[in-house]
């Protein structure tokens, strides 16, 4: 930016002021080969009203002896404004001009004296370093005041930055303190699901129990007794299941889809950590061959579920020393993945059962893993969030290719 | 004479069960749904064996028991330790545990066979 300025300088603006019109006219012969631009003054009270209207003066050259007001009046009264004060001036004065005078002058704001008659020479050398000085002074400001805008504008970045932590920061509190509530919530559960379940079931189990093994020896007070404790912990038990069926539900509702822009190769490459482990106990070859440049539309913990359950299956079903592949590719505006395993494969009638939740049950794995059957209804539950399918290709020992679709980006 | 048990628990269904059954049995029972005046209780009554769950409202069946086994008046009265929420067997033999643990829910038979190992003993 400064190279801009330096290339076009500004124009050099001389005021000159002298009572006499001849020496003006002098002043502006010496000069005049220089890319100089005039203003002339007879006085004083003129030079102080061009000062007022016309701005960015280089130099001032100023005659000392003016009659009504002279040179250091003049002087002084245009350091009296704050805008004016850079402007060097150089006095003119009369060549037997003493000493004590010049510092007079000097004590006025002058920068230099010129005495008169004036050598043209000096003139000229003078003005262009008090001009060229002027002019490198301004140059200083300016960048100066682009280095103060750069300044507030770091500051209010800063700022802005500063503020942005601060969101985040209390966006994260409010999700921890979700997931303590959560947490707890889930405590509860637990305890409801081990004590306030096993209490009650106690009672019922010991006295039905004893009513049913030998009823005819129990006086009827005492089947009273029992059908009354039967009753009530039967009560007890209801009003505990209800309440862990509100749990479940508005647990199952907090699971909103929030979907966002998501690099399919690092999402997968993130939700096939936890499983490496278990490849590896396999000895299973599990890779990643996502084009590392896809990106999709996905809610990430839905995929990162949907990753996991389907690679998790594939590792179930594969012999030991086998591979799960993964890859993508684009199809129209969706992402087609693939989960690619060297596993038993399935028949036709297995394939069918898949994604249908008339039977959630679950085939052991080729080393006797178990499952509930409930992962896959979960996960072609998440790809039609998305909207995206799920498909199969498979043969009993060819294999299992699982295929699903979810939004691409761009 | 039949040999006394003191039971502990919270839960009213399973002392009016417990106690129905277990007197049945000929045991002469008292219970009491509460841990604070568990030795006042104790004094009173003079068990032959304390049959207490871990979860007390408000109290812990564990602290109790050490409590108990610390008491040199107290510490030789057998204690069956009841949990609703998991078999605690790990810490059978140290200091200041119970005698045995059973874990809700149980069987009357399971019962009754640490019951009558606790007052053979």
């Amino acid at each position: 930016m400064a190279d801009k300025i330096n290339k076009v300088p500004m124009p050099v603006k001389i005021l000159l002021v002298d009572d006499n019109d001849n020496n003006l006219l002098s002043m502006e012969v010496a000069l005049e080969k220089e890319d100089y631009i005039f203003f002339r003054a007879t006085s004083g009270r003129e030079a102080l009203r061009l000062l007022l209207h016309e701005e960015d003066f280089s130099l001032i050259l100023l005659d000392v002896k003016m009659p009504i007001m002279d040179g250091y009046e003049t002087a002084e009264l245009i350091y009296q404004r704050d805008k004016l004060k850079q402007i060097p001036i150089i006095f003119i004065t009369a060549h037997d001009y003493e000493e004590a005078a010049m510092f007079k002058g000097y004590q006025a704001g002058a920068v230099d004296f010129i005495r008169k008659p004036f050598n043209a020479e000096i003139l000229r050398s003078k003005v262009a370093v008090f001009a060229d000085l002027y002019q490198k002074n301004q140059l200083l400001r300016k960048q100066e005041e682009k280095l103060q805008a750069i300044n507030a504008d770091l500051l209010q970045l800063n700022k802005e930055l500063e503020q942005r932590v601060l969101d985040r920061t209390i966006a994260l509190e409010n999700l921890n303190q979700e997931l303590q509530a959560l947490n707890l919530s889930k405590d509860k559960f637990l305890s409801v699901m081990s004590h306030d379940l096993r209490n009650p079931l106690t009672a019922l189990l010991a006295s039905s129990r004893k009513l049913s093994e030998d009823p005819e020896s129990l006086s009827p007070g005492q089947v009273r007794q029992l059908s009354q404790i039967i009753h009530r912990t039967s009560n007890k038990l209801l009003e505990q299941l209800n309440e862990v069926i509100d749990w479940a539900k508005k647990q199952s509702q907090k699971t909103r889809f929030n979907p966002a822009k998501v690099r399919l190769a690092e999402g997968v490459e993130e939700s096939l950590e936890i499983l490496r482990a278990n490849a590896q106990q396999k000895k299973i070859n599990l890779q990643n061959h996502v084009p590392k440049d896809m990106e999709v539309m996905a809610d990430p913990l839905m995929l990162r579920s949907i990753v996991q359950n389907l690679v998790t299956n594939a590792i179930k079903y594969t012999p030991e020393g086998g591979s799960v592949l993964l890859n993508a590719k684009r199809e129209a505006q969706m992402a087609c993945i693939f989960i690619e395993d060297s596993g038993v494969g399935m028949t036709a009638e297995m394939k069918s059962q898949l994604f249908s939740n008339a039977s959630p049950r679950s085939l052991s794995g080729t080393n006797n893993e178990q499952g509930s059957g409930l992962g896959l209804l979960l996960v072609s539950d998440f790809v039609a969030q998305h909207g995206g399918k799920i498909d199969v290709e498979s043969a009993p020992g060819t294999g299992t290719t699982i295929k699903f679709t979810i939004p691409v980006v761009g | 004479m039949s040999e006394k048990i003191l039971i502990l628990d919270d839960d009213n269904d399973i002392l009016e069960i417990l106690s129905m059954l277990l007197a049945e049995h000929g045991y002469d029972i008292r219970t009491s749904n509460h841990g604070e005046t568990i030795f006042e209780d104790i004094q009173d009554f003079q068990p032959a064996l304390l049959i207490m769950d871990i979860m007390l409202a408000g109290l812990d069946g564990r602290e109790i028991c050490k409590d108990i086994k610390n008491d040199p008046l107290t510490h030789s009265l057998p204690v069956i330790l009841i949990s609703g929420t998991h078999d605690p067997v790990g810490s059978l033999g140290l200091p200041g545990a119970p005698d045995d643990f059973l874990s809700k829910p149980f069987e009357m038979d399971q019962l009754h066979a640490k019951i009558a190992k606790q007052l053979a003993a």
